[in-house]
């Protein structure tokens, strides 16, 4: 019996030091980030929380890189990197409620409403006054992105355009010289390429895809707060869109092909052209080395247009050292650390004065700087990921033959989202 | 006598407090607390904001057709996948836990997919299935044209059905396994003297007495079921679809808190499935009622 | 039970090895598709000349596996260690000791089990950041100490131990933690063996709540880290796989070592 209970005593005490041994490091390494507050007579030391994601490891290692060169310039600045795993929203919301949230951190376009809206971000405005930072070097569509009622809360820190990918040597086989330029053409020039195990293009069914259709015929999902999912012009471009996998039979889902997704389809050959952003240049050169590619602006409808995708750097409205977290995001978004993005080739540039640089450096990706001008920065407001779906389950119904026209699953979407 | 049971009494509490006292500082606080957002219009990102709605959110979501969607999807997984779970749990323990020759391998191949991630899980089917995978392939030699699995409206929540019961069946079987250990063997060597053949000790010794095990595994795999959400998550990115096909209630109540911040919403949704796994759990243990004794 | 060849009994042993056929199938695909170069992914034939464990080098040489793998290790540890203790000790109570309350506690039981966790996962992560245990082994850990599923096993299991043991202990002069130690545990091994597995490889594999709590890589465990890393490599199952199969050989092991305690006879010869 007694043997029991000492065992039992025993076995409570070792969890108890290796738990308190082990996190001693810890607590250490959590009093270190605290103290810099409290000695706010000291100003030399400051450590900063910055906030990512990382989605592949060269995108980890320019922030690195570009964080190496913040140093050099502000060495009482210390700035730790929390790279979120899983779910980053869900992650940056419990850290916010909590107030462990990273003083600088990563805003996706989708999201950014919502917090901005909620009050949880630093407007920026003062800052960039303060600071003289040149705002207007930014590509507009995209500092747009971060604005909400009337104030910025973020800055770019570089944006994807979507393009149209091609097959250099399908398009040579089916003597096509040209990639298509309109609606017209790209029907016909995917019917050419369209052959037993091949599809002509690879179209998902998704609203970050077919809404650059949408733009191109003048319609639009969500205008001044409000949802316009079923406007007729978007239902004659989702018709279009869905017309060349359903009727025409030029296209296909990746999942129809079998694949995991439009990067896929392109790289095996299952595909010979795909609507993508820039993410698929390392991908493709990873996956298919030896495919010959070219890029292409989008085809136009009525008009030119194309979506884009940015992420930007935001304050966090509760950070105990904004100014050094504004030296922070201004460094990251600035013309030095944007260099790197250019040189990495990753994404592009923020900045229109280093849109010469990306394009002189990579010719053959010129389409991606062409769309700027012309691009639809891919959000909806507070509607955000509701509209997106939403939108998303109509082209789906009108691809699985779920829905008789492209104009019934819009209304369709439409009442989804108004309730 | 009355000595004795202050000191059962005292002793029942002793053995439960640990759990007493981890589940009140962990649990129970943010349960309430959850309980109340229920009845509120309240975002984490604004809590300054939140403003009390009674039972508005309750209400919306009975009018709610992704709810009510989310909640036929739930039912329709959690019958197909409890009831299989069971019975495949059970025949696999009694071949597990049988003189069968490699024994200890068979125990291991079968339990191996309960262990794998989920994600993994995913991945290793999402090939097998997908539109020219291997499933298609052997099926399309039989002269069968097999549908996109994951990616129809027909065969998605399926798909996630076999899916799940393929990577959770070990667990039961381990259970049923450690329950037959507890039947004493005199039993059925005494069964076998009065001539019992194998059919009659199944269901006269085997069955009755793994009953507090099956109550077990009937609950918590209801319970499991009725809370799925890796599974469908991971396949549809998290947005349940195609069209809803894969939208299950914890899926749902997932993106109402986590990606539109809706949290009062979310809250509120959890605890009508809670109520629903509750009445199904008292009326289980109405029909086991006698399992204690 | 019968050692003669039956019908039956070919039957049945060609059922299980069918069924091993679809459990290990896919896994013996991962470990093969682990091993392919990222070049030959997309072919469904193994190229066996071309297989390589470039993968898992690459694993364990780019990331601090060794920490998380040790973080993972720890954690799941002194979680089934207290598991085990608190688990057994409040089932015993819930199944065997009459006192007022319990149908209640018991209740409480399955009720806890029965609420989204994803629902309190916020409240949780506020009340420890409250406590400072964010990004800590503390954090990771004593919140989880005990569990409701195991707790409702473990009554379960102790249901279907004959009283007349523990009657004659108390006969003897035995006080109820000297039944629980002496008598009842011992004769629980393959009760305590399935917590054992269950609990171990549920800490072992659990995800979402490690990575909320943690925040720097020091302190990942392997499914946060592994994760870190499939978010990265997503487009290669090769190495997704082999990550995979890191994470899941000391799960298996953990089985293979307490699955011999269901080995019929040992909890019940004696008893009756």
């Amino acid at each position: 019996m007694k043997r029991f209970y000492g065992v039992l005593l025993i076995m409570v005490m070792l969890i108890g030091t290796i738990l308190s041994g082990c996190s001693t490091g810890n607590q250490n390494a959590q009093e270190q980030t605290n103290q810099p507050a409290e000695q706010e007579t000291a100003p030399e030391a400051v450590t900063l929380k910055l906030g990512i994601w990382s989605s592949s490891p060269a995108e980890k290692k320019i922030v690195e890189d570009q964080l190496a060169l913040f140093k050099e310039k502000y060495p009482n600045i210390t700035v730790e990197i929390e790279t979120i795993v899983g779910d980053y929203m869900q992650k940056l919301q419990a850290e916010m409620a909590a107030n462990t949230a990273p003083d600088v951190f990563y805003l996706d376009s989708m999201p950014a409403p919502q917090l901005m809206d909620a009050g949880v971000l630093e407007p920026l405005d003062e800052y960039v006054t303060k600071n003289s930072v040149d705002i207007e070097d930014f590509q507009p569509q995209l500092l747009d992105a971060f604005r909400w009622n009337g104030k910025l809360y973020g800055i770019p820190k570089d944006f994807n355009t979507l393009v149209l990918f091609y097959n250099k040597k399908m398009f040579e086989d089916a003597n096509i010289a040209q990639p298509p330029t309109n609606w017209g053409e790209l029907r016909s020039v995917a019917q050419k390429l369209t052959k037993d195990s091949v599809k002509g293009i690879v179209l998902s069914s998704d609203v970050a895809r077919f809404d650059a259709f949408i733009h191109q015929n003048g319609g639009y999902l969500f205008k001044d707060g409000q949802a316009a999912l079923n406007l007729p012009q978007n239902a004659e471009a989702l018709d279009y869109y869905t017309g060349l996998i359903v009727k025409d039979k030029v296209a296909d889902t990746p999942q129809n092909i079998g694949v995991g997704w439009n990067g896929d389809a392109f790289a095996e050959g299952k595909a010979a052209m795909a609507i993508e952003g820039g993410w698929m240049i390392p991908f493709l050169k990873d996956k298919s080395p030896d495919l010959q590619y070219g890029m292409a602006e989008l085809p136009a409808g009525k008009q030119k247009a194309t979506m884009s995708f940015t992420v930007a750097y935001a304050m966090n409205q509760k950070s105990q050292h904004k100014d050094e977290a504004f030296a922070l995001l201004s460094f990251l978004t600035g013309r030095e650390a944007q260099q790197i993005v250019v040189d990495s080739g990753l994404a592009m540039p923020s900045r229109i004065s280093l849109f010469d640089a990306y394009k002189e450096k990579y010719p053959e990706r010129a389409a991606f700087i062409e769309g700027a001008d012309y691009s639809v920065p891919y959000q909806y407001g507070l509607l955000g990921t509701n509209l997106q779906k939403a939108a998303n389950n109509a082209s789906d119904a009108v691809i699985m033959g779920q829905a008789k026209s492209a104009q019934e699953a819009l209304d369709a979407a439409q009442k989804e989202v108004a309730q | 006598m009355r000595k004795r049971y202050i000191l059962e009494v005292i002793d029942g509490y002793l053995f439960l407090l640990p759990f007493i006292i981890s589940v009140a500082v962990f649990l129970i606080g943010p349960l309430i607390y959850a309980f109340f957002l229920s009845f509120q219009n309240f975002s984490f990102l604004t809590p300054q904001k939140a403003q009390w709605v009674g039972l508005k959110n309750y209400l919306d979501l009975l009018h709610d057709p992704v709810f009510i969607k989310a909640l036929s999807n739930t039912a329709i997984y959690a019958v197909g996948v409890v009831v299989i779970e069971l019975i495949l749990g059970l025949i696999l323990a009694l071949i597990a836990n049988s003189n069968i020759r490699g024994k200890t391998f068979f125990r291991v191949a079968y339990y191996i997919p309960t262990v794998t991630s989920t994600v993994a899980v995913s991945v290793i089917f999402l090939y097998l299935f997908k539109a020219d995978g291997l499933v298609n392939n052997i099926l399309s030699r039989f002269g069968i044209q097999g549908p996109v699995w994951f990616n129809s409206v027909r065969f998605a929540l399926p798909s996630i059905m076999m899916m799940a019961i393929w990577s959770s069946v070990g667990t039961y079987m381990v259970i049923y396994l450690a329950g037959l250990q507890d039947i004493p063997v005199e039993l059925y060597e005494a069964a076998e003297v009065d001539g019992a053949n194998e059919y009659q000790r199944f269901w006269s010794i085997t069955l009755p007495l793994l009953r507090p095990v099956i109550f077990f595994n009937l609950v918590v795999s209801i319970i499991g079921a009725l809370q799925v959400f890796d599974q469908a998550y991971v396949v549809s990115r998290g947005n349940g679809g195609p069209l809803n096909a894969t939208m299950t209630v914890v899926l749902y109540i997932y993106n109402k808190a986590f990606s539109e911040f809706d949290m009062g919403y979310a809250s509120a949704a959890a605890f009508i499935l809670f109520i629903i796994i509750m009445a199904l759990t008292i009326i289980q243990r109405m029909i086991f009622k006698d399992e204690t004794n | 039970m019968t050692k003669n060849k039956s019908p039956l009994s070919i039957v049945v042993f060609i059922f299980a090895c069918l069924y091993a056929v679809i459990t290990l199938g896919p896994y013996v695909w991962s470990i093969l598709t682990s091993l392919k170069p990222t070049s030959e992914l997309n072919s469904m034939l193994v190229n066996f000349s071309t297989l390589t464990t470039e993968n898992y080098r690459m694993i364990l040489s780019e990331f601090p596996f060794l920490r998380w793998f040790i973080n993972s290790a720890f954690v799941a540890l002194v979680v089934t260690l207290g598991n085990i203790l608190f688990n057994s000790m409040a089932g015993y109570a819930l199944a065997r000791i009459r006192f007022p309350g319990r149908e209640f506690i018991f209740m409480i039981v399955l009720g806890l089990m029965m609420v989204p966790g994803q629902i309190v996962m916020i409240p949780m992560y506020i009340l420890l950041s409250k406590l400072g245990w964010v990004n800590t082994y503390y954090g990771l850990t004593i919140p989880f100490l005990t569990s409701c599923f195991n707790i409702f096993l473990m009554r379960q299991f102790f249901l279907t131990i004959p009283k007349e043991l523990e009657e004659a202990a108390t006969m003897d002069g035995l006080s109820r933690f000297g039944i629980f130690f002496r008598i009842v545990l011992p004769l629980s091994k393959p009760a305590l063996a399935t917590q054992f597995i269950f609990s171990f490889t549920g800490n072992w594999n659990s995800f979402l709540w490690p990575s909320l709590l943690t925040s720097s890589e020091s302190m990942y465990t392997l499914t946060v880290g592994l994760n870190s890393f499939y978010g990265q490599y997503y487009q290669y199952w090769n190495q997704v796989l082999a990550g995979t199969i890191i994470l899941t050989l000391p799960t298996i092991i953990v089985f293979i070592i307490f699955q011999r305690y269901f080995i019929r006879g040992i909890s019940t010869t004696g008893l009756k």
